[in-house]
């Protein structure tokens, strides 16, 4: 055996080992095929979504695990309004390729449209709420697991654009409603984003002025 | 001894006598700089702190907070945050004020150029004291708006950081 597979057996090995220590257990095809039905029969039905949000922010060169909660409303219009409360006050809405984030004092507009990177970026953020187009995806492969009573897709980036943001985002959906119940954004240099979203209602009528970005 | 020599030796003496008065102002004038006249002291970022900030290159605008936090060697450790999540970069300042390394850029600004500008940027804004908030140094000023914003305008690459530092708080952190 030469020492190029022998490596390759280590890393599988190491992967496998890893998985196992999370609690990941692999989807065989048809696992995959009656989660992925399951999954895009609720999506087909969701027209929106709000509720509240938790966001754990881990910056291993600041040492520091940075905690922030909000609220979150999502349109299935291309539309999201993603407000922080505390421990300070911010919103970022995105509607139809234009984006406003409102910051202290300042309102700052900006066009999605002139950057392709951050419209593919924007378009990750509201599919990630959902859990959208895991079958079918261009963006990124994805791997499927269960996680005790819920389900994990890990999605691994093959756009260059997105790659150059995120390094993986993981999905946990949970097995009672299947929702996306937690997702988790790994950036490049290893630090991770975990937002976990709480009592989310189903298509609750939003008031249009949550999405102006005027 | 000839004259010409002794005259030489002279002069020799004095140049070092005078370096060295110059050395020891220099030194005095270093230590004179202290924690409390920085504009970001070490001490008010004991508890990290998240100041709303604006970078603007050539017009186009990036809007994200600051995360900024002192350590008990007055390191200043910092990152900025992007509404959607991911941070744009993140520096080290060490507690003189005399080096800043950029521990982590975002891929799409990752160039060797880019990262030499932000680095002087950033060495400029945490090395200015009170005395010198308003004054042109190296094509840079930092100075506060009509807003009360501090302000750091690179004039030479038309860079414009907006700090918002009536807006800042202090974060909710769990090691």
């Amino acid at each position: 055996m030469n020492m190029k597979k022998i490596t390759t057996l280590f890393l599988l090995l190491l992967m496998a080992t890893t998985l196992h220590a999370q609690g990941l257990q692999p989807l065989n095809a048809a696992q995959r095929k009656v989660f992925l039905a399951r999954i895009n029969q609720k999506v087909n039905t969701i027209r929106t979504l709000s509720g509240a949000f938790t966001q754990v922010r881990d910056i291993t060169f600041m040492k520091e695990k940075l905690t922030a909660k909000g609220r979150f409303y999502y349109d299935r219009q291309n539309k999201l309004r993603w407000e922080y409360l505390s421990p300070y006050s911010s919103t970022f809405v995105l509607n139809n390729g234009k984006a406003v984030a409102r910051n202290g004092k300042q309102n700052k507009r900006l066009d999605l449209n002139s950057s392709k990177a951050f419209q593919k970026i924007a378009h990750v953020i509201t599919q990630s709420i959902t859990g959208e187009n895991l079958s079918a995806n261009k963006q990124f492969s994805v791997t499927f697991y269960r996680k005790g009573a819920d389900y994990v897709a890990v999605l691994t980036p093959k756009d260059k654009n997105i790659k150059k943001v995120y390094k993986e985002i993981r999905l946990t959906f949970d097995d009672a409603d299947n929702m996306v119940s937690t997702v988790v954004l790994t950036d490049p240099s290893g630090d991770t984003t975990t937002v976990s979203l709480q009592n989310v209602k189903v298509n609750a009528s939003l008031p249009a002025t949550l999405f102006n970005i005027d | 001894m000839p004259v010409c020599l002794q005259r030489f030796s002279t002069s020799i003496k004095l140049l070092c006598g005078t370096l060295l008065l110059l050395l020891c102002a220099c030194r005095s004038t270093d230590s004179a700089v202290d924690n409390a006249s920085w504009l970001f002291t070490a001490d008010r970022y004991r508890t990290l702190q998240a100041i709303p900030t604006t970078l603007s290159v050539r017009g186009k605008e990036m809007s994200g907070t600051l995360l900024l936090k002192s350590d008990a060697q007055d390191t200043l450790r910092g990152t900025l945050v992007n509404e959607t999540g991911y941070s744009a970069l993140s520096f080290t300042v060490n507690p003189q004020r005399t080096q800043v390394k950029l521990n982590a850029v975002l891929a799409f600004i990752n160039h060797w150029y880019i990262r030499k500008v932000l680095r002087n940027d950033l060495r400029l804004l945490f090395s200015t004291t009170t005395q010198q908030e308003g004054l042109l140094r190296k094509q840079r000023m930092v100075q506060r708006d009509t807003l009360g914003n501090l302000v750091l305008r690179n004039h030479r690459f038309h860079i414009t950081y907006t700090f918002q530092l009536s807006h800042a708080t202090a974060y909710d952190t769990q090691k």
